[in-house]
């Protein structure tokens, strides 16, 4: 990897959006990942190649930091802005009509449920992976998400819950999806689920977090 | 004095919530803190603790008015199915006390506004919300005490952990006065204002004080287990 490349994933590990940004210590006065993505591009490298090779092995890092306990939900934050930031840039530089993002997800808190922290934590942690999300808010009833389905059938679906009461209403809502037969995947996840709990309503997988949530994701595209 | 509820206003000046406490809430141990962290938690806790309206209260019922089982407690004529991890800590109970706190719709105001504009910063502010609120509830059981002279009393237990439901919130908040603290459930037996504790005590003299069961417990990604390790 160049060192410019490598510049650039560090930023996103650690956060550092542009020159001003006043973290992580040993970074202050350098670049951050604007400059760096705006160098990299002018530098002649793909986007393609920026975006594998310097910001998806950034937030990796972080991730495997985050696996360890070396790292937390703050760290996926940082980066993931960082990782967006520079992502704003790189965009239009992606040739028409190729597939920038790995894939959508449609993501709600279910009906009943006002919580949103979570699910939009890991908006943010997928969105700095790479993936599109299609973001519903919080009660949000089956037809909402069928309707949203309809328009984006090839997305995948995450279901939040942060209550007891209102994890229940994910079986009707995984059911409904599934008569639909478009083989849509549906992730669950809230502090009071279990994988136990995933299969006993038919859904596809519980992630207690958003890394292990985003390294599935990926597992199923490569 | 039993049978009588008492509601409480304490200033934000009584509770001490420090930058270190968030951090170590958030998982911060031994590793190296983000500066964005430390930067972000030194901006927003003054602001945080400023727009805490900070209400709680409890109401003690009578030792005749109650029957504990080992997984159900009769307080009156409303049966909670508490379930066995619960019971067990009211085991030598005398009586309870169920009480209520809350941080305000203020709050709730606050975090929305940060969730538009940062998402770490939202998280941070909803990250001292519940430490806030867990610290009003510590409050509260000194108050509690204070009432109840020389007897023990239990951690406070709630719906929604310990393998008592969350939807037996409607039979709980039945037993206390309306609209108490302020704070209204939805049909999903979710608190308004969110930021909002509620739960019993247990009041006895041969009562003893059990830590929160969390090695039995299935609820693996509870907030009381990161709490509990402090």
């Amino acid at each position: 990897m160049s060192d410019l490349l490598f510049n650039l994933s560090e930023c996103v590990e650690y956060g550092k959006i542009n020159s001003d940004t006043q973290y992580p210590k040993h970074l202050i006065g350098k670049k951050g990942t604007v400059e760096l993505t705006e160098e990299a591009l002018n530098c002649g490298f793909s986007p393609e190649v920026i975006l594998a090779d310097a910001l998806i092995m950034g937030m990796k890092r972080i991730g495997e930091k985050f696996a360890q306990g070396k790292a937390f939900i703050p760290n996926l934050l940082i980066a993931s802005k960082a990782m967006n930031a520079a992502s704003t840039i790189l965009k239009p530089h992606f040739q028409k009509g190729s597939d920038y993002h790995k894939g959508k997800i449609i993501m709600g808190t279910v009906k009943g449920d006002l919580h949103d922290i979570g699910k939009n934590i890991v908006k943010m942690v997928l969105e700095g992976n790479g993936w599109q999300v299609i973001d519903l808010g919080v009660d949000t009833s089956k037809e909402k998400f069928i309707e949203s389905l309809n328009e984006n059938k090839e997305s995948h679906i995450g279901l939040s819950a942060l209550l007891t009461t209102t994890m229940l209403n994910m079986e009707d809502i995984v059911n409904s999806i599934k008569l639909l037969n478009y083989g849509t995947k549906i992730f669950v996840g809230g502090a009071p689920l279990s994988s136990d709990f995933a299969n006993k309503i038919g859904a596809d997988g519980y992630f207690p977090d958003p890394h292990s949530f985003v390294n599935y994701l990926d597992s199923l595209i490569n | 004095m039993m049978n009588d509820y008492f509601t409480f206003l304490p200033p934000i000046s009584e509770f001490h919530l420090t930058e270190q406490n968030i951090i170590s809430v958030l998982g911060y141990k031994n590793v190296e803190i983000p500066e964005a962290v430390k930067q972000g938690l030194k901006s927003l806790l003054p602001t945080a603790l400023n727009n805490a309206v900070i209400k709680c209260g409890f109401k003690i019922f009578e030792s005749k008015d109650i029957i504990i089982t080992k997984e159900t407690l009769l307080i009156k004529a409303v049966e909670l199915k508490i379930d066995k991890i619960i019971a067990l800590h009211l085991k030598h109970a005398d009586t309870v006390a169920i009480f209520a706190a809350t941080i305000g719709s203020e709050f709730d105001q606050y975090i929305s506004e940060l969730k538009n504009k940062d998402i770490l910063d939202s998280y941070l502010a909803d990250t001292i919300g519940s430490e806030l609120v867990e610290n009003v509830g510590d409050w509260l059981e000194i108050k509690l005490k204070n009432i109840i002279g020389n007897k023990n009393i239990s951690n406070r237990l709630s719906p929604g952990y310990c393998g008592w439901k969350v939807s037996e919130q409607h039979k709980l908040f039945s037993l206390l006065p309306p609209d108490f603290c302020g704070i209204s459930l939805n049909d999903s037996a979710l608190m308004k204002p969110i930021k909002s504790i509620s739960g019993i005590i247990g009041i006895g003299e041969n009562l003893k004080r059990l830590d929160y069961q969390c090695k039995i417990c299935s609820l693996e990604h509870c907030y009381k287990r990161n709490r509990v390790k402090d």
